[in-house]
C-alpha cells in the first residue's frame, strides 16, 4: 500500500499523535513533566503487509506542568495487524499494543532536577506521613497546588495503560485521579497505589484501573501493576423511587 | 405516545405563539436570595441556581426576555428555555442554542449563561446586536438534559455522567440512560406524527448551535461519513471564520470539519438532525479543552472559554442573519452564496421536527 498523506486537523493523524504523547510521559513524565500535544503538523499513513498499520506524525508539544512549549516530534506509531478491538463495556480483550518510536527536539529542555529532588525528599522523609488523597482533580475541575505534583505523577503512570490500551479506533486521556495512596516501600523508589479514571473520547465511556507505580528521579515513573476495574463496582443506584432501578453495586 | 403528543403540543404552541405576541410566563416569585447583579457567571451552578437565574433574567428584562417549559424529562423536571429578541412587526427569523445535552460537560450550561449575559449586556450600544435581536429571536436553553445535570451534581461518583436518567429494564447497571446526542435520528418516525400540526413557520429556522465539551472543535454536519451537507463549503467556511475569530481572542486553536474528518463518525446527533430538518446552519460547538482536564475543566477556564466561544458564536450569527436579511455580511472572508434546492425543498416542517423531537427526546 503506498504512503498515504493524512490531514494533519483530521482524526487518524490526531490518535496516533496521541498514543506517541502517552509514550513520552511513559518515557520522560515525572510530577514536574507531563507532556501533551499542542498540534498535529503532518502525517502519513502506511500499511505494512503483516505487520499493521505505520503512521507518522509530526507534532508539538507542551507541558502541561509549565504549560510551555515544549519543542516538536516525530513519531513512527505502528498498531499491529489482526488487533483485538478493545469492548470498554467487558474486560479489555488483550491486544498488542502499539509499538512507538518517538524523537523530539528540546524535549527536556525544561529542567525539573531541583524540584523532583525537593518532592522526592519530602516524601521519601514524611514516610509517617503518606500521600492520602481523592478525587483530583474535584468536580469543579480544582487541585490543591501540593497535589498537582501527584496528579501529573499519575498522568504518567496511566499514560502507561492508556499506551497499552490503544488501538486505531481509541482516543484516551486521563479523567481523574480517583484515588491515590503512597504505599511504605522497602527500597529507595516511591511506591503509590492509583485508581484512575480514564476517558476513551471514541465510545465515550469512562474506563476505571488500579495502577500500582513507583517513582523515583533516577528511574522515572515505572508501572508495576495494572488491574482493570468492572464497571459495575461502581455504578450507583439513582436515587428515585424507579421501579426498574437496577441491582445495587455488590 | 400520549405523553409524547401533549409535550410536542406545548412546543408546538410556543412557535405558534411567538408570531402573534402571545405573553409568555411572567415570573413573579423569583428565588431572592440569588441576586442577578451579583450572579457569578465564572462558577458552575446547580441546576436549581441556572432555573432561578433564568427566572430572573426574565423578571429583569420585560419585553426582550422570556420562558418557556417546552417539555419535561423522564423524571418530571421542567425543560425550559429562554427566548430572547426586540418586538417587531414582522415576522422573525429564529436561532437555536442548546447547552447541557451531556450531563457532565459542565462548561456548557455555563457558556450558555454566559452567552445570555452578554447580549443583555451588549444589545443596547452594539448596532448590530441590535438590529438581529429586531429581525431574530434567539431561543436559548441552557440545560436541556436536566435528569442528567442534576444527577452529575451529586457527588464525584455521579459527576461523569453523559446520559439522561431514563431507566432500562435490562438487569444491567450500564444501561442506564439515553444519550441524547445518538438518538435524534431514531426519533425520526415518532416526530412525524406531527407534521401536519404546522407548517407555517418553515424555514424560518436559521441557525442551530448545539454546545458540548471537549475537544476545541467546531463540527459541522453530517456525522455519516458518506453524506455530505448540500451546502457543507459554505458550513466550512462559516465555521473557519469562527475558529479564525476565537483564536484572536485567546490564542486558542479550534478545529473546523465534520465529525467523521475530526472526531469520530457518528449518528443521531441534534446537529445533523437540525441539518436534515432544512435548517441550513447548524454547528457542534466543542469547548475546551483537549483533553489535559476534559470534563473538569477548571473554573478560572470558564471565564476564557465563554470570551472565545462568544465571539465565534456571535461570527456564525452574524453571517446568518446578514445573509437572511440580505445585508453586506461582516466577515469579509466569507462571502455569500444563495441556498441550495437541497436545503430549501427540505426546509418544509422544521419547527414542528424541531419542537416534537426535543420533547420526544427528553422523554425516553
Amino acid at each position: 500500500m503506498p504512503v498515504v498523506q493524512l490531514v494533519p486537523g483530521h482524526y487518524p493523524a490526531r490518535r496516533a499523535a496521541q498514543v506517541a504523547q502517552h509514550y513520552l510521559n511513559t518515557q520522560h513524565g515525572s510530577p514536574y513533566r507531563w507532556l501533551q500535544v499542542e498540534r498535529v503538523l503532518s502525517a502519513t499513513l502506511e500499511e505494512v503487509a503483516d505487520k499493521g498499520m505505520k503512521y507518522n506524525v509530526t507534532f508539538s508539544v507542551k507541558d502541561g506542568v509549565s504549560e510551555k512549549s515544549a519543542g516538536m516530534c516525530s513519531a513512527e506509531v505502528m498498531f499491529p495487524a489482526n488487533e483485538v478491538q478493545s469492548l470498554p463495556l467487558q474486560a479489555p480483550p488483550s491486544q498488542a499494543p502499539p509499538q512507538v518510536h518517538c524523537s523530539c527536539e528540546d524535549l527536556l529542555k525544561t529542567n525539573t532536577t531541583v524540584e523532583e529532588d525537593a518532592l522526592y525528599q519530602h516524601l521519601k522523609s514524611n514516610a509517617s506521613v503518606l500521600v492520602d488523597a481523592q478525587y483530583i482533580p474535584d468536580s469543579f475541575g480544582y487541585i490543591a497546588p501540593e497535589m498537582r505534583p501527584i496528579w501529573h505523577l499519575g498522568g504518567a503512570a496511566s499514560s502507561f495503560v492508556m499506551l497499552k490500551e490503544s488501538n486505531e479506533n481509541t482516543l484516551y486521556n486521563l479523567a481523574q485521579l480517583a484515588n491515590v495512596t503512597q504505599l511504605e516501600s522497602q527500597n529507595d523508589t516511591l511506591l503509590f497505589q492509583f485508581h484512575v479514571l480514564l476517558h476513551e473520547m471514541v465510545s465515550q465511556e469512562i474506563i476505571s484501573w488500579k495502577l500500582q507505580a513507583s517513582w523515583c528521579p533516577a528511574e522515572g515513573v515505572r508501572v508495576l501493576s495494572a488491574e482493570w476495574q468492572p464497571k459495575c463496582h461502581h455504578c450507583v443506584v439513582p436515587p428515585t423511587n424507579t421501579t426498574l432501578a437496577t441491582t445495587p453495586p455488590s | 405516545m400520549a405523553m409524547l403528543g401533549s409535550a410536542g403540543l406545548l412546543v408546538l404552541a410556543l412557535f405558534l405563539q411567538s408570531g402573534s405576541g402571545a405573553s409568555y410566563r411572567a415570573v413573579e416569585n423569583g428565588q431572592q436570595d440569588l441576586q442577578l447583579d451579583k450572579y457569578n457567571y465564572t462558577t458552575y451552578h446547580p441546576m436549581d441556581e441556572i432555573f432561578t437565574w433564568m427566572e430572573q433574567v426574565v423578571k429583569a428584562n420585560p419585553g426582550l426576555v422570556s420562558s418557556q417549559v417546552y417539555g419535561q424529562t423522564y423524571e418530571g423536571n421542567n425543560i425550559t428555555l429562554l427566548k430572547i429578541g426586540l418586538e417587531s412587526s414582522s415576522r422573525k427569523k429564529a436561532i437555536w442554542m442548546d447547552c447541557g445535552i451531556h450531563a457532565r460537560e459542565w462548561i456548557a450550561p455555563a457558556f450558555c449563561q454566559w452567552f445570555v449575559k452578554e447580549i443583555l449586556r451588549t444589545y443596547k450600544t452594539d448596532e448590530r446586536l441590535n438590529l438581529v435581536l429586531r429581525n431574530v429571536d434567539i431561543y436559548v436553553t441552557p440545560v436541556l438534559n436536566v435528569d442528567g445535570y442534576r444527577y452529575s451534581w451529586i457527588n464525584e461518583s455521579t459527576r461523569l455522567w453523559r446520559k439522561t436518567r431514563s431507566a432500562s429494564r435490562e438487569a444491567d447497571c450500564t444501561c442506564y440512560g439515553t444519550d441524547l446526542n445518538r438518538n435524534f435520528y431514531a426519533n425520526w418516525g415518532m416526530v412525524g406524527i406531527s407534521r401536519n400540526c404546522l407548517q407555517q413557520r418553515a424555514e424560518d429556522i436559521l441557525c442551530f448551535l448545539t454546545i458540548h465539551s471537549y475537544g476545541q472543535l467546531i463540527l459541522v454536519p453530517y456525522g455519516h461519513p458518506q453524506i455530505s451537507a448540500p451546502n457543507y463549503d459554505e458550513l466550512m467556511r462559516v465555521g473557519l471564520a469562527a475558529a479564525e475569530a476565537m483564536k484572536g481572542v485567546h490564542g486558542m486553536v479550534y478545529t473546523v470539519g465534520t465529525s467523521p474528518d475530526v472526531l469520530y463518525p457518528n449518528s443521531g446527533s441534534s446537529r445533523d438532525w437540525a441539518r436534515l430538518t432544512g435548517i441550513p446552519f447548524s454547528f457542534t460547538f466543542e469547548l475546551r479543552d483537549k483533553g489535559q482536564h476534559g470534563f473538569r475543566l477548571p473554573e478560572e477556564q470558564i471565564g476564557p472559554t465563554c470570551e472565545e466561544a462568544y465571539v465565534g458564536a456571535r461570527s456564525i450569527i452574524g453571517y446568518v442573519h446578514d445573509k437572511a436579511f440580505n445585508l453586506t455580511t461582516t466577515t469579509a472572508t466569507v462571502p455569500v452564496t444563495t441556498p441550495s434546492a437541497a436545503a430549501a425543498a427540505t426546509g418544509a416542517l422544521w419547527s414542528a421536527l424541531l419542537a416534537c423531537s426535543l420533547a420526544t427526546a427528553a422523554l425516553l
